[in-house]
């Protein structure tokens, strides 16, 4: 029987082990999948889009408990899913135009058309300024409403045609067109200087493409360091609390550093009263927070938080401070007590040196009652010395 | 002589009660129409003060002080421990929540005026650690009679029927 009972026990108790390790997240609701939606295709990720809104779709018609006058069936859905049609629609040409336009990249025939490297400048500039006028007309056209224009920038298909106007062209140019020119020109003396600087303007180009991918890089490396460095600069500034910022972008110091000040702005509220130790270290964690203040400030990493340190120092000296002996004299470190230890060694020394004589005046007084005090006794002794000289 | 005078007194009675009654005005019957009035959840950024703008998202413009919400709650006005509450209107009232809330308040407006009565209706009955994270309003129920869902982290969901009354599930 114990045993059966210890075995539903253990099985209880797991059963209730990821309850008690963490608590479960609360469900997604239509409300955030909305929102998650709306700022997918805003960024331009279309395939995330349509994953949150599939999944809003699903769970509406399988709980309709969740839309109870059908909002985000009838009213909210509807056009957010029209959107995302009409830019996947735009989306597609774009990808269309960027493959026929690749395939269609053909330098004219040198042999017939072509004498100077200037014509092949001329050639690649007026096919990207056609290309460009192209892709503008597939967005014009498939989207008349320029926020969502403004989304088509973001996506990767956009991205895709900025690739070819800027890259591919002059690629194209150089890999096919350059041998072709070196064939027509070699052994023309007359050209060889042109020759030569066609060389020299290929050798260019494809040094500037591949200083661009290498700018890339390092503005990629370069800006996750620099996000490295803000994060340990809020674990710093924050003292590594735990503090919680930011949606879906990481929290950056210049949130986190008011929010760690409200933080401790509300811990001094909730407090009653400071010991002089406490008051010493705020006063201390002020002037750091204050020193962070004007170099974050200063940087343009974040606005002023001056006024919410002021109300965190007025918070601390508004805080009454408890004003025990033992604290006060503690606070006043090892030569104070050292101080005290003597005073009291002084102040014992004399009590009993005062007893002492008090009890000696005391015999003296019992053994001769009958006599003035003692101070006439002393004139007596004046007077006899007196006679004596 | 007497039963006679027995038998006239009820027919007097109820003589005089059926021209009470035909002289009577009926009383005035207001008419009615249809009104559904909800919104989604609205989160907004509580301001130093403790008023929350209603500008912040449009169209609804105003403003709503809950200061005296935040004082039951023990939060200080001035310092909110994240700076946002959420607000929802359901059937007509609003409904105001946010982390670190121990209940669910209840905002009634008093029409042609500025002022608006309120009430707590209690979540969580513990204080300090028990207080409710990560909440969230949502509308949840049948078209007859939707309620307002409140959800948080590590608690089970409970339901404000349209009469205001709170519930394990909705009606």
């Amino acid at each position: 029987m114990t045993v059966r009972r210890a075995a539903v026990f253990l099985v209880a108790a797991a059963l209730h082990i990821p309850l008690v390790i963490g608590a479960p997240k609360v469900e997604a609701d239509p409300h955030e999948l909305y929102d998650r939606a709306r700022e997918f295709l805003a960024d331009g990720e279309l395939r995330a889009a349509a994953t949150s809104l599939t999944r809003l779709k699903t769970l509406i018609a399988e709980r309709p408990d969740w839309d109870p006058e059908g909002v985000f069936a009838n009213e909210l859905l509807p056009p957010l899913s029209d959107r995302l049609v009409r830019l996947q629609g735009a989306a597609r040409r774009l990808d269309e135009f960027t493959v026929r336009s690749l395939e269609d990249l053909q330098p004219p025939d040198i042999k017939k058309d072509i004498s100077t490297v200037r014509d092949y400048t001329e050639w690649a500039t007026s096919v990207i300024e056609r290309l460009r006028g192209e892709r503008q007309e597939i967005i014009v056209s498939s989207l008349s409403n320029p926020e969502e224009q403004a989304f088509l920038t973001h996506t990767e298909s956009y991205v895709r045609t900025e690739r070819l106007l800027e890259i591919e062209v002059l690629k194209k140019m150089a890999d096919t067109a350059g041998d072709d020119i070196l064939g027509l020109l070699g052994g023309d003396p007359e050209l060889e200087s042109v020759l030569v600087r066609f060389r020299q303007l290929k050798r260019e180009l494809m040094k500037n493409v591949a200083d661009r991918d290498q700018l890339e890089s390092d503005v990629k490396a370069s800006r996750a360091q620099s996000d490295a460095v803000l994060r340990i600069l809020a674990a710093v500034v924050t003292d590594d609390a735990p503090l919680e910022a930011g949606g879906r972008k990481s929290a950056t110091v210049a949130a986190l550093f008011p929010l760690f000040l409200d933080g401790r702005l509300t811990e001094m509220r909730g407090r009653t009263s400071l010991t002089p130790a406490e008051v010493e270290m705020l006063r201390a964690d002020l002037d750091r927070y204050a020193r962070y203040n004007r170099v974050l400030k200063g940087a343009g990493i974040g606005p002023d938080q001056g006024p919410r340190i002021e109300a965190l120092a007025k918070a601390v000296n508004d805080l009454p401070v408890e004003a025990g002996v033992l604290h006060t004299f503690s606070a006043g470190g090892p030569a104070c007590l050292l101080l005290i230890v003597a005073l009291t060694l002084a102040t014992g020394l004399t009590t009993w040196l005062a007893i002492a004589r008090g009890r000696r005046l005391a015999s003296l007084h019992h053994s001769a009652p009958g006599r003035v005090p003692r101070i006439a006794a002393e004139v007596h002794g004046t007077d006899a010395d007196r006679r004596a000289v | 002589m007497n039963g006679r005078r027995f038998v006239t007194q009820p027919v007097l009675a109820l003589l005089i009660a059926a021209a009470t009654l035909s002289c009577a005005t009926p009383p005035a019957v207001q008419p009615t129409l249809m009104l559904e009035q909800h919104s989604l959840r609205i989160p907004l950024t509580l301001e130093a003060d403790g008023t929350v703008l209603l500008a912040e998202r449009p169209p609804l413009i105003g403003r709503l002080d809950l200061s005296p919400i935040l004082r039951a709650e023990g939060v200080n006005p001035g310092v909110p421990p994240n700076g946002k509450v959420q607000l929802m209107m359901h059937y007509g009232r609003l409904y105001v929540v946010g982390d670190s809330f121990h209940a669910l308040w209840e905002i009634t407006p008093q029409p042609g005026s500025t002022t608006a009565s309120f009430r707590p209706i209690p979540v969580v009955r513990e204080s300090g650690p028990g207080a409710m994270k990560d909440v969230r309003l949502s509308r949840y129920g049948s078209s007859q009679s939707s309620c307002l869902r409140l959800d948080w982290a590590g608690g089970k969901p409970v339901f404000i029927t349209p009469k205001g009354d709170i519930r394990d599930d909705c009606p």
